[in-house]
Protein backbone atom coordinates (compact mmCIF):
# COMPACT_ATOMS: atom_id res chain seq x y z
CA UNK A 1 0.00 0.00 0.00
CA UNK A 2 3.36 1.99 0.35
CA UNK A 3 2.73 5.04 -1.79
CA UNK A 4 -0.27 3.67 -3.73
CA UNK A 5 -2.64 6.25 -2.07
CA UNK A 6 -2.99 9.98 -2.26
CA UNK A 7 -5.55 12.14 -0.18
CA UNK A 8 -6.63 14.71 -2.99
CA UNK A 9 -9.34 16.76 -1.20
CA UNK A 10 -9.98 17.68 1.79
CA UNK A 11 -13.04 20.13 4.00
CA UNK A 12 -15.32 21.00 6.69
CA UNK A 13 -17.77 23.39 8.02
CA UNK A 14 -17.42 25.76 10.05
CA UNK A 15 -16.49 24.12 13.81
CA UNK A 16 -19.22 25.92 16.78
CA UNK A 17 -22.79 24.82 17.95
CA UNK A 18 -25.62 24.64 14.58
CA UNK A 19 -28.68 23.07 16.93
CA UNK A 20 -30.75 23.57 13.58
CA UNK A 21 -28.20 21.14 11.30
CA UNK A 22 -28.58 17.13 11.41
CA UNK A 23 -25.32 15.05 10.57
CA UNK A 24 -26.34 14.90 7.19
CA UNK A 25 -26.47 18.11 6.32
CA UNK A 26 -23.03 19.13 7.80
CA UNK A 27 -21.88 16.01 6.26
CA UNK A 28 -22.78 17.45 2.92
CA UNK A 29 -21.48 20.62 2.91
CA UNK A 30 -18.09 19.05 3.95
CA UNK A 31 -18.49 17.03 0.99
CA UNK A 32 -19.08 19.81 -1.58
CA UNK A 33 -16.23 21.96 0.00
CA UNK A 34 -13.58 18.39 -0.57
CA UNK A 35 -14.52 18.40 -4.31
CA UNK A 36 -14.44 21.60 -4.61
CA UNK A 37 -11.02 21.27 -3.37
CA UNK A 38 -10.00 17.93 -5.53
CA UNK A 39 -11.40 19.27 -8.49
CA UNK A 40 -13.41 16.15 -9.10
CA UNK A 41 -17.05 15.41 -9.88
CA UNK A 42 -19.66 13.54 -7.68
CA UNK A 43 -19.49 10.89 -10.44
CA UNK A 44 -15.66 10.27 -9.93
CA UNK A 45 -16.64 8.93 -6.43
CA UNK A 46 -17.20 5.18 -6.31
CA UNK A 47 -16.26 4.66 -2.22
CA UNK A 48 -18.15 6.19 0.86
CA UNK A 49 -17.48 5.64 4.19
CA UNK A 50 -18.87 7.42 7.22
CA UNK A 51 -18.21 7.62 11.07
CA UNK A 52 -20.76 9.32 13.81
CA UNK A 53 -23.10 9.42 11.35
CA UNK A 54 -26.32 8.05 11.61
CA UNK A 55 -26.67 6.05 8.77
CA UNK A 56 -24.93 4.94 5.22
CA UNK A 57 -27.68 4.58 2.78
CA UNK A 58 -29.30 7.67 4.56
CA UNK A 59 -26.27 9.58 3.96
CA UNK A 60 -25.56 7.85 0.22
CA UNK A 61 -29.23 9.11 -0.66
CA UNK A 62 -28.67 12.68 0.47
CA UNK A 63 -25.29 12.70 -1.88
CA UNK A 64 -26.69 10.69 -4.85
CA UNK A 65 -24.06 8.48 -4.83
CA UNK A 66 -24.13 4.60 -5.76
CA UNK A 67 -20.83 3.52 -4.94
CA UNK A 68 -19.14 0.56 -5.31
CA UNK A 69 -17.78 0.17 -1.88
CA UNK A 70 -19.46 1.63 0.86
CA UNK A 71 -18.46 1.21 4.91
CA UNK A 72 -19.80 2.52 8.46
CA UNK A 73 -17.30 2.83 11.33
CA UNK A 74 -18.13 2.74 15.14
CA UNK A 75 -18.76 6.28 16.20
CA UNK A 76 -15.50 6.02 18.21
CA UNK A 77 -12.61 8.73 17.51
CA UNK A 78 -10.05 5.89 17.11
CA UNK A 79 -12.33 5.15 13.53
CA UNK A 80 -10.62 8.23 11.96
CA UNK A 81 -6.71 6.40 11.18
CA UNK A 82 -8.26 3.40 11.44
CA UNK A 83 -10.45 4.42 8.39
CA UNK A 84 -8.20 5.86 6.81
CA UNK A 85 -5.82 3.42 6.30
CA UNK A 86 -9.38 1.02 5.98
CA UNK A 87 -9.98 2.82 2.58
CA UNK A 88 -6.67 3.50 1.59
CA UNK A 89 -6.58 -0.33 1.42
CA UNK A 90 -9.86 -0.36 -0.72
CA UNK A 91 -8.23 1.78 -3.02
CA UNK A 92 -4.89 -0.27 -3.18
CA UNK A 93 -6.83 -3.55 -3.50
CA UNK A 94 -8.82 -1.90 -6.35
CA UNK A 95 -12.33 -2.26 -4.69
CA UNK A 96 -13.28 1.40 -5.35
CA UNK A 97 -10.63 3.94 -6.72
CA UNK A 98 -12.28 7.20 -5.37
CA UNK A 99 -13.50 7.47 -1.69
CA UNK A 100 -14.98 10.07 0.31
CA UNK A 101 -14.92 9.88 4.04
CA UNK A 102 -17.52 11.60 5.55
CA UNK A 103 -17.20 12.68 9.78
CA UNK A 104 -20.14 14.38 11.37
CA UNK A 105 -20.37 15.68 15.01
CA UNK A 106 -23.13 17.33 16.70
CA UNK A 107 -21.93 16.67 20.22
CA UNK A 108 -22.46 20.31 21.31
CA UNK A 109 -25.74 20.77 20.56
CA UNK A 110 -26.64 17.67 21.97
CA UNK A 111 -24.89 17.99 25.01
CA UNK A 112 -23.02 14.79 24.73
CA UNK A 113 -20.88 13.83 27.71
CA UNK A 114 -19.08 11.07 27.10
CA UNK A 115 -19.57 9.41 30.72
CA UNK A 116 -22.56 8.57 33.10
CA UNK A 117 -25.37 6.85 31.60
CA UNK A 118 -24.12 7.50 27.79
CA UNK A 119 -21.81 4.43 28.34
CA UNK A 120 -22.71 2.29 30.86
CA UNK A 121 -20.24 -0.14 32.13
CA UNK A 122 -19.13 -2.61 34.77
CA UNK A 123 -17.40 0.21 36.86
CA UNK A 124 -20.58 2.48 37.18
CA UNK A 125 -21.23 1.49 40.91
CA UNK A 126 -17.73 2.78 41.80
CA UNK A 127 -18.62 6.20 40.00
CA UNK A 128 -15.71 5.49 37.79
CA UNK A 129 -17.01 6.55 34.01
CA UNK A 130 -15.87 8.75 30.54
CA UNK A 131 -12.52 8.05 28.58
CA UNK A 132 -10.88 11.47 30.72
CA UNK A 133 -10.81 9.39 33.84
CA UNK A 134 -8.85 6.35 32.03
CA UNK A 135 -6.24 9.53 31.11
CA UNK A 136 -5.91 11.22 34.53
CA UNK A 137 -5.37 7.52 35.72
CA UNK A 138 -2.79 7.56 33.45
CA UNK A 139 -1.49 11.10 34.06
CA UNK A 140 -1.06 9.93 37.79
CA UNK A 141 1.09 7.05 37.39
CA UNK A 142 2.76 9.33 35.02
CA UNK A 143 3.41 11.89 37.67
CA UNK A 144 4.09 9.07 40.22
CA UNK A 145 6.95 7.07 38.33
CA UNK A 146 8.39 10.27 36.58
CA UNK A 147 7.96 13.16 38.88
CA UNK A 148 5.96 14.75 35.96
CA UNK A 149 3.88 17.72 36.95
CA UNK A 150 0.49 19.56 36.16
CA UNK A 151 2.51 22.35 34.83
CA UNK A 152 4.34 20.40 32.77
CA UNK A 153 1.41 18.95 31.45
CA UNK A 154 0.15 22.35 30.83
CA UNK A 155 2.71 23.24 28.56
CA UNK A 156 0.49 20.98 26.07
CA UNK A 157 -2.93 22.76 25.72
CA UNK A 158 -0.67 26.26 26.10
CA UNK A 159 1.72 25.52 22.54
CA UNK A 160 -1.60 23.76 20.75
CA UNK A 161 -3.66 27.50 22.03
CA UNK A 162 -1.17 28.85 20.39
CA UNK A 163 -1.25 27.24 17.45
CA UNK A 164 -5.04 27.71 17.58
CA UNK A 165 -4.45 31.63 17.90
CA UNK A 166 -3.04 30.70 14.29
CA UNK A 167 -6.04 29.43 12.56
CA UNK A 168 -9.39 31.24 11.85
CA UNK A 169 -11.42 28.28 11.66
CA UNK A 170 -10.60 27.26 15.49
CA UNK A 171 -13.10 27.30 18.13
CA UNK A 172 -10.58 28.51 21.05
CA UNK A 173 -8.78 31.71 20.05
CA UNK A 174 -8.10 33.30 23.11
CA UNK A 175 -4.14 32.75 24.17
CA UNK A 176 -4.10 30.88 27.74
CA UNK A 177 -0.79 30.99 29.82
CA UNK A 178 0.28 28.29 32.22
CA UNK A 179 -1.42 30.36 35.43
CA UNK A 180 -4.73 29.87 33.52
CA UNK A 181 -4.02 26.03 33.17
CA UNK A 182 -3.30 25.29 36.65
CA UNK A 183 -6.48 27.48 37.74
CA UNK A 184 -8.97 25.84 35.56
CA UNK A 185 -11.36 23.58 37.34
CA UNK A 186 -10.89 20.00 37.66
CA UNK A 187 -12.46 17.67 36.09
CA UNK A 188 -11.49 14.30 37.40
CA UNK A 189 -8.19 15.29 39.21
CA UNK A 190 -5.30 15.76 38.26
CA UNK A 191 -6.75 16.68 34.89
CA UNK A 192 -8.63 19.96 34.72
CA UNK A 193 -10.82 21.64 32.23
CA UNK A 194 -7.70 22.89 29.80
CA UNK A 195 -6.64 19.20 29.64
CA UNK A 196 -9.67 17.90 28.22
CA UNK A 197 -10.55 18.95 24.37
CA UNK A 198 -13.74 20.79 23.41
CA UNK A 199 -16.98 19.15 22.06
CA UNK A 200 -18.03 21.33 19.51
CA UNK A 201 -20.34 20.44 15.89
CA UNK A 202 -18.91 20.31 12.94
CA UNK A 203 -17.88 17.83 9.55
CA UNK A 204 -15.09 16.86 7.78
CA UNK A 205 -14.41 15.42 4.40
CA UNK A 206 -11.56 13.68 3.31
CA UNK A 207 -11.16 12.18 -0.51
CA UNK A 208 -8.93 9.83 -1.33
CA UNK A 209 -7.62 8.18 -4.52
CA UNK A 210 -4.85 6.01 -6.11
CA UNK A 211 -2.11 8.14 -6.56
CA UNK A 212 -1.32 7.65 -10.23
CA UNK A 213 -4.91 8.92 -10.38
CA UNK A 214 -4.10 11.61 -8.46
CA UNK A 215 -1.45 13.43 -10.96
CA UNK A 216 -3.69 15.53 -12.79
CA UNK A 217 -6.25 16.83 -10.29
CA UNK A 218 -6.33 20.47 -8.73
CA UNK A 219 -4.24 20.17 -6.17
CA UNK A 220 -0.62 18.98 -5.63
CA UNK A 221 -1.58 14.82 -3.69
CA UNK A 222 -0.56 14.15 -0.18
CA UNK A 223 0.47 10.38 -0.53
CA UNK A 224 -0.09 8.12 2.80
CA UNK A 225 3.23 6.70 2.55
CA UNK A 226 3.53 4.39 5.55
CA UNK A 227 0.69 3.14 8.01
CA UNK A 228 1.44 0.96 11.58
CA UNK A 229 -0.90 -0.08 13.78
CA UNK A 230 -1.48 -1.43 17.26
CA UNK A 231 -4.52 -2.63 18.75
CA UNK A 232 -4.35 -3.00 22.73
CA UNK A 233 -7.78 -5.10 22.91
CA UNK A 234 -6.67 -7.61 25.71
CA UNK A 235 -5.94 -5.04 28.21
CA UNK A 236 -8.72 -2.36 27.16
CA UNK A 237 -11.18 -3.83 29.99
CA UNK A 238 -10.93 -0.11 31.91
CA UNK A 239 -12.33 2.47 29.46
CA UNK A 240 -9.33 3.34 27.43
CA UNK A 241 -6.74 2.63 30.55
CA UNK A 242 -3.44 1.61 29.57
CA UNK A 243 -1.22 0.41 32.38
CA UNK A 244 2.11 1.40 30.20
CA UNK A 245 0.17 5.05 29.27
CA UNK A 246 0.15 3.11 25.33
CA UNK A 247 4.14 3.57 25.55
CA UNK A 248 4.38 0.32 23.44
CA UNK A 249 1.48 0.97 21.05
CA UNK A 250 2.29 3.81 20.00
CA UNK A 251 6.51 2.84 19.82
CA UNK A 252 5.28 0.04 17.49
CA UNK A 253 2.58 1.82 15.36
CA UNK A 254 5.08 4.63 15.17
CA UNK A 255 7.98 2.50 14.41
CA UNK A 256 5.47 0.28 11.76
CA UNK A 257 4.63 3.36 9.83
CA UNK A 258 8.52 4.88 9.67
CA UNK A 259 9.84 1.57 8.46
CA UNK A 260 7.02 1.28 5.44
CA UNK A 261 7.17 4.81 4.54
CA UNK A 262 11.30 4.40 4.80
CA UNK A 263 11.68 8.05 6.71
CA UNK A 264 12.98 8.56 10.25
CA UNK A 265 11.62 10.10 13.13
CA UNK A 266 14.29 13.27 12.12
CA UNK A 267 12.68 13.74 9.07
CA UNK A 268 9.06 14.06 10.50
CA UNK A 269 8.32 18.14 10.23
CA UNK A 270 4.97 18.19 12.17
CA UNK A 271 3.17 15.76 14.29
CA UNK A 272 -0.60 15.29 14.34
CA UNK A 273 -1.66 13.63 17.91
CA UNK A 274 -4.99 12.08 18.65
CA UNK A 275 -5.31 15.14 21.79
CA UNK A 276 -8.43 13.96 23.37
CA UNK A 277 -6.94 14.83 26.60
CA UNK A 278 -3.42 16.44 27.26
CA UNK A 279 -1.57 13.71 28.23
CA UNK A 280 -1.85 12.39 25.12
CA UNK A 281 0.58 13.86 23.70
CA UNK A 282 3.06 13.16 26.34
CA UNK A 283 2.19 9.35 25.70
CA UNK A 284 2.70 9.99 21.97
CA UNK A 285 5.84 11.73 22.46
CA UNK A 286 7.76 9.41 24.52
CA UNK A 287 6.13 6.22 22.45
CA UNK A 288 7.08 7.52 19.31
CA UNK A 289 11.18 8.24 20.87
CA UNK A 290 10.90 11.98 20.26
CA UNK A 291 11.91 11.91 24.04
CA UNK A 292 12.97 9.54 26.15
CA UNK A 293 10.16 7.37 28.37
CA UNK A 294 9.33 9.54 31.12
CA UNK A 295 11.32 12.97 29.97
CA UNK A 296 8.18 14.35 27.84
CA UNK A 297 7.49 16.85 30.80
CA UNK A 298 10.58 18.68 30.44
CA UNK A 299 10.52 18.02 26.77
CA UNK A 300 7.07 19.79 26.76
CA UNK A 301 8.01 22.24 29.34
CA UNK A 302 11.14 23.38 26.84
CA UNK A 303 8.92 24.46 23.82
CA UNK A 304 9.49 21.70 21.48
CA UNK A 305 5.93 20.86 20.14
CA UNK A 306 5.54 24.75 19.34
CA UNK A 307 5.77 26.08 15.67
CA UNK A 308 9.64 26.75 15.15
CA UNK A 309 10.45 23.91 18.01
CA UNK A 310 11.77 20.61 17.59
CA UNK A 311 8.46 19.14 16.52
CA UNK A 312 5.81 21.25 16.06
CA UNK A 313 2.42 19.44 17.67
CA UNK A 314 -1.01 19.90 16.39
CA UNK A 315 -0.44 22.68 14.45
CA UNK A 316 -4.18 23.83 13.73
CA UNK A 317 -4.99 23.85 17.46
CA UNK A 318 -5.75 19.88 17.73
CA UNK A 319 -8.74 18.48 19.67
CA UNK A 320 -7.68 20.65 22.85
CA UNK A 321 -8.25 24.00 21.06
CA UNK A 322 -9.28 23.80 17.30
CA UNK A 323 -12.68 21.14 16.91
CA UNK A 324 -13.06 17.98 18.51
CA UNK A 325 -13.51 16.30 15.08
CA UNK A 326 -12.35 13.43 16.39
CA UNK A 327 -9.03 12.91 14.60
CA UNK A 328 -10.28 13.74 11.15
CA UNK A 329 -9.22 17.11 11.59
CA UNK A 330 -6.22 16.45 12.50
CA UNK A 331 -5.24 14.53 9.13
CA UNK A 332 -6.76 17.55 7.32
CA UNK A 333 -4.28 19.67 8.84
CA UNK A 334 -1.57 17.22 7.84
CA UNK A 335 -2.56 17.71 4.23
CA UNK A 336 -2.92 20.67 4.36
CA UNK A 337 0.76 21.47 6.03
CA UNK A 338 2.33 19.70 3.04
CA UNK A 339 0.25 21.79 0.30
CA UNK A 340 1.87 24.50 1.86
CA UNK A 341 -1.57 26.01 2.73
CA UNK A 342 -1.42 26.40 6.58
CA UNK A 343 -1.31 30.01 6.33
CA UNK A 344 0.20 32.12 8.97
CA UNK A 345 0.38 28.62 10.78
CA UNK A 346 2.88 26.88 8.39
CA UNK A 347 5.66 25.65 8.51
CA UNK A 348 8.19 26.17 5.78
CA UNK A 349 9.15 23.06 3.92
CA UNK A 350 7.26 21.02 5.41
CA UNK A 351 7.57 17.17 3.26
CA UNK A 352 6.43 14.91 6.04
CA UNK A 353 3.60 14.55 8.52
CA UNK A 354 2.58 12.14 11.20
CA UNK A 355 -0.36 11.37 12.60
CA UNK A 356 -0.53 9.57 15.30
CA UNK A 357 -2.97 7.88 18.07
CA UNK A 358 -2.66 6.49 20.90
CA UNK A 359 -5.55 5.02 21.99
CA UNK A 360 -6.36 0.92 22.64
CA UNK A 361 -6.55 0.78 18.93
CA UNK A 362 -2.99 3.03 18.05
CA UNK A 363 -2.50 3.95 14.78
CA UNK A 364 0.41 6.01 12.87
CA UNK A 365 -0.13 7.21 9.81
CA UNK A 366 2.98 8.85 7.28
CA UNK A 367 1.74 11.83 4.80
CA UNK A 368 4.46 13.13 2.49
CA UNK A 369 4.18 15.25 -0.50
CA UNK A 370 3.45 12.94 -4.11
CA UNK A 371 5.38 15.50 -6.06
CA UNK A 372 8.42 15.15 -4.69
CA UNK B 1 -31.10 5.67 35.50
CA UNK B 2 -28.84 6.10 38.60
CA UNK B 3 -25.39 5.06 38.64
CA UNK B 4 -24.97 1.58 38.54
CA UNK B 5 -26.83 0.42 36.66
CA UNK B 6 -24.99 -1.04 33.88
CA UNK B 7 -26.45 -4.34 33.16
CA UNK B 8 -24.10 -7.68 32.63
CA UNK B 9 -25.25 -11.07 33.39
CA UNK B 10 -21.74 -12.17 33.83
CA UNK B 11 -21.04 -10.07 36.94
CA UNK B 12 -23.89 -11.53 38.69
CA UNK B 13 -21.58 -14.01 40.25
CA UNK B 14 -19.30 -11.54 41.17
CA UNK B 15 -22.08 -9.12 43.05
CA UNK B 16 -23.50 -12.27 44.82
CA UNK B 17 -20.13 -12.77 46.28
CA UNK B 18 -20.32 -9.53 47.58
CA UNK B 19 -23.19 -9.51 48.78
CA UNK B 20 -21.70 -12.57 51.71
CA UNK B 21 -18.33 -10.07 51.83
CA UNK B 22 -16.50 -12.17 49.45
CA UNK B 23 -14.51 -10.45 46.63
CA UNK B 24 -14.59 -12.97 43.72
CA UNK B 25 -12.69 -12.90 40.56
CA UNK B 26 -13.59 -15.33 37.49
CA UNK B 27 -11.03 -18.32 37.49
CA UNK B 28 -10.22 -20.86 34.09
CA UNK B 29 -11.12 -24.23 35.42
CA UNK B 30 -9.00 -25.42 32.65
CA UNK B 31 -5.31 -23.60 33.16
CA UNK B 32 -5.86 -21.54 36.37
CA UNK B 33 -5.96 -18.27 34.68
CA UNK B 34 -7.79 -15.47 36.75
CA UNK B 35 -9.20 -12.38 35.14
CA UNK B 36 -11.32 -9.20 35.69
CA UNK B 37 -13.95 -8.48 34.59
CA UNK B 38 -15.45 -11.85 33.34
CA UNK B 39 -15.78 -13.16 30.14
CA UNK B 40 -17.44 -15.36 28.53
CA UNK B 41 -14.11 -17.81 27.71
CA UNK B 42 -11.32 -17.63 29.65
CA UNK B 43 -9.03 -15.09 27.18
CA UNK B 44 -5.63 -17.06 27.71
CA UNK B 45 -6.92 -20.52 26.88
CA UNK B 46 -10.39 -19.90 25.56
CA UNK B 47 -11.60 -22.67 28.02
CA UNK B 48 -15.23 -22.04 28.40
CA UNK B 49 -14.76 -23.90 31.81
CA UNK B 50 -14.93 -20.64 34.42
CA UNK B 51 -15.12 -20.68 37.74
CA UNK B 52 -15.51 -17.78 40.30
CA UNK B 53 -12.75 -18.57 43.10
CA UNK B 54 -12.54 -15.94 46.24
CA UNK B 55 -9.25 -13.32 46.34
CA UNK B 56 -7.13 -12.48 48.88
CA UNK B 57 -8.30 -8.82 48.89
CA UNK B 58 -4.69 -7.98 49.04
CA UNK B 59 -3.61 -5.44 46.28
CA UNK B 60 -1.64 -2.41 45.56
CA UNK B 61 -2.94 0.77 44.49
CA UNK B 62 -1.81 1.38 40.97
CA UNK B 63 -3.78 5.08 40.45
CA UNK B 64 -6.17 6.90 41.58
CA UNK B 65 -8.00 9.95 40.58
CA UNK B 66 -10.97 12.09 42.05
CA UNK B 67 -14.20 12.83 40.05
CA UNK B 68 -15.04 16.81 40.38
CA UNK B 69 -17.31 16.40 37.33
CA UNK B 70 -20.74 15.39 37.90
CA UNK B 71 -22.22 12.69 36.20
CA UNK B 72 -25.13 10.88 38.03
CA UNK B 73 -27.40 13.43 39.67
CA UNK B 74 -27.46 10.55 42.60
CA UNK B 75 -23.83 10.90 43.12
CA UNK B 76 -22.31 13.59 44.58
CA UNK B 77 -18.86 14.90 43.73
CA UNK B 78 -16.05 15.15 44.39
CA UNK B 79 -15.08 11.54 44.99
CA UNK B 80 -11.99 9.45 44.59
CA UNK B 81 -11.90 5.99 42.40
CA UNK B 82 -8.34 3.79 43.30
CA UNK B 83 -7.76 1.50 40.35
CA UNK B 84 -6.14 -1.59 42.57
CA UNK B 85 -3.83 -4.13 41.16
CA UNK B 86 -4.87 -7.39 42.77
CA UNK B 87 -2.04 -9.73 43.75
CA UNK B 88 -4.12 -12.23 41.34
CA UNK B 89 -3.28 -10.03 39.04
CA UNK B 90 -6.51 -8.38 38.01
CA UNK B 91 -7.52 -4.57 38.12
CA UNK B 92 -10.33 -3.47 39.85
CA UNK B 93 -11.36 0.00 41.04
CA UNK B 94 -12.81 1.05 44.52
CA UNK B 95 -13.67 3.94 46.46
CA UNK B 96 -10.98 4.73 49.07
CA UNK B 97 -12.86 4.31 53.07
CA UNK B 98 -11.05 5.16 55.83
CA UNK B 99 -10.99 8.55 55.03
CA UNK B 100 -8.51 10.57 56.55
CA UNK B 101 -5.63 8.07 55.96
CA UNK B 102 -3.99 9.17 52.70
CA UNK B 103 -3.38 6.55 50.11
CA UNK B 104 -0.74 6.95 47.39
CA UNK B 105 0.42 4.86 44.31
CA UNK B 106 1.90 1.88 45.29
CA UNK B 107 0.05 1.24 48.88
CA UNK B 108 -0.70 -1.91 49.89
CA UNK B 109 -4.94 -2.09 50.66
CA UNK B 110 -7.00 -5.01 51.64
CA UNK B 111 -10.79 -5.17 50.19
CA UNK B 112 -13.81 -3.73 52.56
CA UNK B 113 -17.21 -4.30 52.14
CA UNK B 114 -19.37 -1.58 52.05
CA UNK B 115 -23.33 -1.62 52.60
CA UNK B 116 -25.36 0.77 50.60
CA UNK B 117 -28.46 2.77 51.16
CA UNK B 118 -30.17 0.49 48.50
CA UNK B 119 -28.96 -2.36 50.20
CA UNK B 120 -26.61 -3.79 47.79
CA UNK B 121 -22.72 -4.34 49.18
CA UNK B 122 -19.76 -3.60 47.32
CA UNK B 123 -16.41 -4.04 47.61
CA UNK B 124 -13.97 -1.02 48.44
CA UNK B 125 -10.41 -0.76 49.70
CA UNK B 126 -8.45 0.50 52.64
CA UNK B 127 -5.03 1.11 53.51
CA UNK B 128 -3.36 -2.42 54.72
CA UNK B 129 -1.65 -1.99 58.01
CA UNK B 130 1.66 -2.07 57.53
CA UNK B 131 2.95 -5.56 59.14
CA UNK B 132 5.26 -5.20 61.94
CA UNK B 133 9.27 -5.93 60.84
CA UNK B 134 11.62 -8.06 62.28
CA UNK B 135 12.15 -10.21 65.95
Amino acid sequence: MKGKVAVVGVGHTAYGAFPDRDEYSLAAEAFTRALEDSGLRKADVDGLAICRIPEYTRMGETLGLNPRWTMQFPPHGRMSGMGILEAAAAIATGQASTIAMLYANIGRSRRVRYGGDEIPSVWDRWGYTSPGAAYAMMFQRHMHLYGTTTRQLGAVPVAIRNHACLNPDAVMRKPITLDDHEASRPIVAPLRLFDYCLINDGAVCLILTARERAADLRKSPVVIAGHGGYDGLATSAILGYDHDCFYDHVRHAGQQSYDVAGVKREDVDALMVYDNFSPAVLFALEGLGFCERGESGPFVESGAISLGGLIPVNTDGGHLSNSYLQGWALNVEAVRQIRGEAGARQIADCKVVQYVQGTPCSRSIIYTAGDC
Amino acid sequence: MSYGSAPDPLMEAFWEGARGRHLMLQECAACGHRHFPPTAVCPQCLSGEQRWREASGRGQVASMVTFHQRYWDDRPTPYAVLLVELEEGPLIMGNPVASGASISIGDPVVAVFEARADGSIIPQFAPEPIPPTGP
